[in-house]
């Protein structure tokens, strides 16, 4: 009954979404590729002229769709939407994904694999850009054990000497909350639940467009009781994106 | 200089004499007695009034579609533990027209009958849940359309996915990786349905040895694009 609740209000989205007025844009390319869609493997079949006027209906990715006052549609990408004049007579700018937006950046969302003490761990993420040194990010981790699995969240302040360079290295201090589950196969094991502080380094390197790739190596200190810490070494790689 | 000092201190009386009448607060009265009278007078010098149009020059936002979120369901084939049905949800961020990032969430059950048959339970009980969920990259090729009838042409990819996630049944945790690859069609812009195909692998010592194990995975769903 809720999925079927939630798949009516996902249907409802588009419709109320719909009814909205359309930016105007004037042709001045000799000619604008309407392609079927939003993809440069999809046919241009159709052209609006130069001169010609149209509406924006909707962006995807890079790729613009289009209706002519003649009724045409189609999808134009964005390299061609450049040459185009506003109604106000000025090109409009439909800015690209840049180095400049990567250093604006406040939200980062990504995900790493690597290995937590020996065993798989696998990692997701967010952080939260404060200011051009300083970065806050919430860590989920699942380390999957030949013996135990385990589950950290953990809260961490990151410190970017280097923020505004392309390949730019990180300290990291954190504390959190560590769940250890034995396997179901072994015997006379218990659970344990700890807090745990991190100190590590890592290194973001800005690819292209939205993606970051980030290595990190991090050092756990997990206090079990009073009388027993252990510590782990957790590296992993992955990716991550930004709005 | 004394005198100096009387004539700068009378002066600076006097001035404010002759100004304070016309403070706000203490001609309150005669402002009210002013505003009254306006209406009765025309505005001097207004011969011609301005008939300008203004052009509207709020520019409507650009509807971007790079977020989808969908349903799905499928048959999942779990290595030595029989095929059941699993629902899934899952939400994906296209970051260019080639790739896009995709987690999901799935829960689907497994079976230890044919070991029950032989007088060999596994499990605790014979059906057990599973939950899965796996983050993944998703590469788009071969772009094209689908033609339904004579009227109806609706644009379609094929993708490669390849994700990271976990597989949890019976309280054991197992790091997953996926490899698939699947057919999306789009019959509105805003609305997709997918047919998929994946290969979940992770390495499992229930059995006794360490092995990997091969869940082939078939699913069905939609979602749209927000």
């Amino acid at each position: 009954m809720k999925l079927m609740r939630l798949a009516c209000l996902l249907l409802l989205i588009p419709l109320v979404m719909g009814a909205t007025a359309y930016q105007r844009v004037q042709v001045q390319d000799p000619y604008m590729d309407l392609h079927t869609g939003p993809g440069r493997g999809f046919p241009a079949v159709q052209v609006i002229e130069r001169g010609e006027w149209v509406e924006i209906l909707k962006r995807k990715t890079d790729w613009f769709k289009v209706r002519s006052d003649q009724g045409k549609e189609g999808w134009v990408r964005r390299s061609q939407m450049e040459k185009t004049l506003t109604e106000a007579g000025v090109e409009k700018n439909f800015r690209d994904v840049l180095m400049d937006d990567y250093l604006n950046r406040r939200l980062e969302m990504g995900f790493a694999a690597g290995r937590f003490d020996g065993d798989s761990s696998l990692t997701v993420r967010t952080s939260y850009r404060f200011n051009d040194y300083i970065v806050g990010e919430l860590n989920l981790t699942q380390v999957s054990g030949d013996f135990s699995s385990s589950r950290i969240v953990d809260l961490n302040l990151q410190i970017a000497p280097y923020s505004d360079n392309r390949f730019s290295p990180y300290f990291n201090l954190g504390f959190g909350h560590f769940k250890n589950e034995p396997k179901a196969t072994l015997v006379n094991a218990v659970d344990t639940s700890a807090t745990t502080a991190t100190v590590g380094v890592g290194l973001r390197i800005y690819l292209t467009r939205r993606f970051i790739v980030r290595a990190d190596y991090k050092d756990y200190v997990v206090m079990i009781d009073a009388d027993r810490n252990e510590e782990f070494q957790q590296w992993m790689a992955g990716f991550s994106f930004f709005f | 200089m004394l005198n100096q000092g009387i004539c700068k201190l009378l002066t600076l009386v006097l001035v404010a004499g002759f100004f304070a009448p016309g403070c706000s607060v203490l001609s309150s009265r005669d402002k009210q007695d002013e505003k009254q009278e306006l209406p009765m007078e025309e505005a001097p010098g207004q011969v011609i009034a301005p008939d300008v149009e203004r052009r509207d020059i709020s520019v409507p936002k650009i509807d971007t579609e790079n977020w989808e979120i969908g349903l799905y369901v499928g048959v999942l084939s779990v290595d030595d533990f029989g095929s059941r049905a699993i629902y899934g949800v899952r939400a994906a961020y296209h970051v260019s027209e080639d790739f896009f990032l995709e987690g999901a969430y799935a829960r689907s059950t497994v079976e230890d009958t044919n070991f029950r048959d032989i007088g060999l339970p596994i499990f605790p009980n014979e059906e057990e849940d599973l939950d899965f969920y796996s983050f993944s990259l998703g590469y788009n090729f071969l772009p094209g359309e689908v033609f339904v009838g004579t009227k109806w042409a609706m644009t379609s990819s094929m993708y490669f996915i390849f994700g990271v996630g976990n597989t949890e049944f019976i309280g054991e945790d197992d790091l997953t990786y996926s490899l698939g690859f699947g057919l999306r069609v789009l019959p509105r812009d805003y609305l997709t349905f997918r047919i998929e195909a994946k290969d979940n692998i992770f390495e499992s010592d229930l059995l006794g040895t360490n092995d990997y194990k091969h869940n082939l995975e078939f699913n069905i769903g939609f979602s749209v694009f927000f």
